[in-house]
C-alpha cells in the first residue's frame, strides 16, 4: 500500500480543518453545508490537506455552530495516492482541531473501489 | 526538474495534484512521472527528442510533461484550442519524435503520421493509466535516471507565441529560461504562509502552465480543468476554496458576465493574475468588486515572458480611486527587467510612445530553427508600443504590427478597443483597418455583448467620438456572438480580417 495512506490509516493523527480566508466555526458550516470539507493532517511531511466530501449519513454534524460549542465527526470517501480511502475527521469547534484518521476502502468492504 | 524535486524534498506528503479520479500527493506525483518517463522511454524517446502534447487541459498533462523533462526531451505543447491544420502545421515544423495526444486525438494526426512515418504516437490518457497502475504497485522505491543532468542552456521546452497578428513561432525555452519563468511568477502569486489551491482553467499550454509549476514550488496543489466553463470555474473557486487563478482576459470577462455570479463565494482567492492580452480598466475595476482585493495583472511573450507586473495592492488601491489611472497600465518592471521605450540602451523620454524594447537574464528565447541566436546581453524588440510614467508604471498602447493608419493618422488598435471595453455589457473587442477606398484604412469594430443586452452601432461609435476624436473613432461596428481566437485563446486578428474581407467580397458578389 502507498506509504502515505498506510502511515494515516494506522492509529489516529493530528488534524485541523482547512478554512479559508477565515478559520471559523460558521466558515466550517458553511463547508460542511456545500458538502466539502478541508481537512489538513498535521504530522505529515509538509501537512496533508484532503478534501473531503461529506457523507451525511456516515457524519455527525449536529453542533452549535453559531457559539462555536461542541464537536463535529466528518466522515466521507476519496481516493488518495491511488487508494479508495475513508477520512474519519473529528473536529472540535472551539480550536476547529481534532483527531482523524483513514480507513483503507477494499472491494466488497464498506465501501466501493474506483 | 530541480525545482519539482526541492518542492517533493519540502512537501512529500501535501496534495500537488486533485483531479477527477482522485489525489495525488507531491511524493505520488513523483513516482508517477517516474514511472511515465519509463514508459515514455520503452516507446523510444530519449534526450533531446522533441515530444508534441496536442491535447486540451488534464491532470495527465502536467505528469508527462515532468516525465519528458526528466527523459531530457524537450516538451512541445499544442496551443489547446488551434485548429487541427494549424496544430499539425505547427507540429510539422519542429520534427517531432514523438506526439503526446488525447484519447480520440490519433485521427488529427494523418499528415504528421505521413510527413513522419517513424512518429511515436501515445496516448496521454493511456499512458497516465499504466503509470498510475504501475506507481501504485512500485511505490517510492520507483527510480528513473534524471537525464537533465545541470546542462542549464538544455532546451526544455518549445512554445508556440500567440499568433495573434501571425502565424505562432516556436519559442525554445532553455533550462535557465524556464527556472527564470518560474521565478519570476512565484514572485507575482505574492505568497504568503497558507498553501496556495490553483485552479488551472486556462490552456496548459500557455501561462497556466507555467503557473501550476510555480505553484509546486511553492508547495502549493494544482486542480486542472479540462475546459473552461464560468459556472464550473466558480463551484471549484467556491468548494475547493481556490486561492490562485490565472485568467486570459476574455476568462474573466465571461466569469464578470455570469449573471448568479454573486451567489459564489470566491472570499478566498488571494491572486487571480490576468494577462496573455491587455485587459481594459473598467474589466479591471468589476473585477476588483466583484472578486475583491486580489486581481493582478502580467505582461509579457513568449519570448520575454513576465515583464512587467502590475500588483493587487496598486490595482484595488485604483480601483478605489487612488491613481485610478493605474488601472490602463499593465504594470512595472518585474526586478530581473531592463526596460525601455524607444531605441535599445537610450533613456526613455516620459509619456513618450514608442516601442517598447527590453533585456533580461534568459531572455529573449531563441526561435526554433533561427540560426544567429540571441546574444545574452542583447536588446529584444517586442513589437508592442507603449509609454511611461514618472512612477515607473508602463502603459501598452498596441502593437506596432497592428496600428491602422486612417486619412493619414495613426490609430493604435489598443487605444479603440480599450475606449468600447468601457462600455456597459460590451464583452469582447477587436479593431482592426479595413481596406477604404479615402482612407487608406478604416477602422472597424468586432464587438460581442453579454447574454441578455444589445448595445447599438450608433452609440458605440458616438462614445468613442467622444473620447478618442472622430478621426480615431470606429467607422462602421459587426456584432458578433464570438470573436475567433487563436490556439491559446488570444484574438485572432488574421481570422478576423479574412472573414470580413471574405464577406465584403461576398457583398459585392
Amino acid at each position: 500500500m502507498n506509504d502515505l495512506v498506510q502511515r494515516l490509516s494506522t492509529g489516529v493523527h493530528p488534524i485541523e480543518a482547512g478554512l479559508r480566508p477565515e478559520r471559523t466555526a460558521a466558515a466550517l458550516k458553511d463547508c460542511i453545508d456545500r458538502g466539502y470539507v478541508h481537512v489538513r493532517f498535521t504530522d505529515t511531511r509538509g501537512g496533508t490537506e484532503l478534501g473531503v466530501p461529506v457523507d451525511r449519513e456516515r457524519s455527525q454534524l449536529a453542533a452549535d455552530f453559531g457559539q462555536g460549542v461542541g464537536q463535529v465527526t466528518i466522515v466521507g470517501d476519496l481516493t488518495l495516492d491511488f487508494v479508495r480511502v475513508r477520512c474519519h475527521a473529528e473536529l472540535d469547534l472551539q480550536t476547529l482541531s481534532g483527531s482523524g484518521r483513514l480507513e483503507p476502502l477494499t472491494a466488497g468492504g464498506n465501501g466501493t473501489q474506483n | 526538474m530541480i525545482l519539482f524535486d526541492r518542492a517533493v524534498e519540502r512537501y512529500a506528503d501535501r496534495l500537488a495534484l486533485v483531479a477527477d479520479d482522485g489525489s495525488y500527493s507531491f511524493a505520488a506525483v513523483d513516482v508517477l512521472s517516474r514511472c511515465a518517463a519509463r514508459l515514455l522511454a520503452a516507446e523510444g524517446i530519449r534526450r533531446g527528442d522533441r515530444v508534441g502534447a496536442w491535447s486540451r487541459n488534464s491532470h495527465s498533462l502536467l505528469v508527462l510533461q515532468l516525465a519528458v523533462m526528466r527523459l531530457g526531451a524537450t516538451w512541445c505543447p499544442v496551443g489547446a484550442y488551434a485548429s487541427t491544420a494549424s496544430a499539425s502545421g505547427y507540429l510539422r515544423s519542429l520534427e517531432p519524435r514523438a506526439v503526446l495526444y488525447e484519447e480520440g486525438g490519433l485521427a488529427r494526426m494523418q499528415d504528421l503520421r505521413r510527413a513522419f512515418p517513424a512518429l511515436v504516437c501515445v496516448s496521454t490518457d493511456h499512458v497516465f493509466r499504466q503509470a498510475a497502475r504501475d506507481a501504485a504497485v512500485v511505490g517510492e522505491t520507483a527510480s528513473i535516471h534524471d537525464d537533465d543532468g545541470d546542462d542549464a542552456s538544455r532546451i526544455v521546452a518549445i512554445v508556440p507565441t500567440g499568433g495573434t497578428t501571425n502565424a505562432p513561432k516556436a519559442v525554445m525555452q532553455s533550462l535557465t529560461a524556464f527556472e527564470r519563468l518560474i521565478e519570476a511568477l512565484r514572485y507575482c502569486l505574492e505568497y504568503d504562509d497558507d498553501m496556495p489551491i490553483c485552479l488551472a482553467a486556462s490552456p496548459l499550454s500557455h501561462s497556466a502552465g507555467a503557473q501550476a509549476f510555480a505553484v509546486w514550488t511553492l508547495g502549493g496543489v494544482n486542480i486542472v480543468m479540462r475546459e473552461f466553463s464560468t459556472e464550473r470555474v466558480l463551484g471549484q473557486i467556491q468548494e475547493k476554496r481556490v486561492t490562485h487563478m490565472f485568467l486570459p482576459p476574455t476568462a474573466l470577462s465571461f466569469l464578470l458576465a455570469q449573471p448568479n455570479l454573486g451567489q459564489f463565494d470566491c472570499s478566498s482567492l488571494r491572486s487571480v493574475r490576468v494577462g496573455g492580452e491587455s485587459v481594459s480598466a473598467a474589466r479591471l475595476k468589476e473585477a476588483v468588486d466583484a472578486f475583491g482585493p486580489c486581481i493582478c495583472e502580467t505582461y509579457g511573450q513568449i519570448e520575454a515572458p513576465f515583464l512587467t507586473w502590475l500588483d493587487r495592492k496598486t490595482i484595488a488601491a485604483a480601483a478605489a480611486g487612488h491613481h485610478g489611472e493605474r488601472l490602463s497600465s499593465c504594470g512595472r518592471p518585474t526586478p530581473s527587467v531592463t526596460l525601455r521605450i524607444g531605441e535599445p540602451g537610450q533613456p526613455s523620454v516620459l509619456h513618450e510612445r514608442g516601442e517598447i524594447v527590453i533585456k533580461g537574464s534568459g531572455v529573449p528565447c531563441p526561435y526554433f530553427g533561427d540560426v544567429h541566436a540571441p546574444a545574452d546581453d542583447s536588446w529584444h524588440r517586442t513589437g508592442d508600443i507603449g509609454y511611461v510614467d514618472e512612477y515607473g508604471y508602463v502603459y501598452l498602447v498596441g502593437r506596432a504590427r497592428d496600428l491602422i493608419i486612417s486619412g493619414a493618422i495613426n490609430v493604435h488598435a489598443a487605444d479603440v478597443e480599450a475606449a468600447v471595453l468601457a462600455l456597459d455589457h460590451v464583452r469582447e473587442c477587436a479593431v482592426v483597418g479595413m481596406p477604404d477606398p479615402i482612407l487608406g484604412e478604416a477602422v472597424h469594430a468586432i464587438v460581442t455583448v453579454d447574454d441578455g443586452y444589445s448595445v447599438s452601432e450608433t452609440a458605440i461609435i458616438a462614445h468613442c467620438q467622444a473620447t478618442l476624436g472622430k478621426l480615431r473613432a470606429p467607422r462602421s461596428v459587426t456584432f458578433s456572438l464570438e470573436i475567433p481566437k487563436t490556439g491559446v485563446g488570444k484574438i485572432d486578428k488574421v481570422a478576423l480580417r479574412r472573414n470580413l474581407t471574405e464577406r465584403q467580397d461576398a457583398g459585392r458578389g
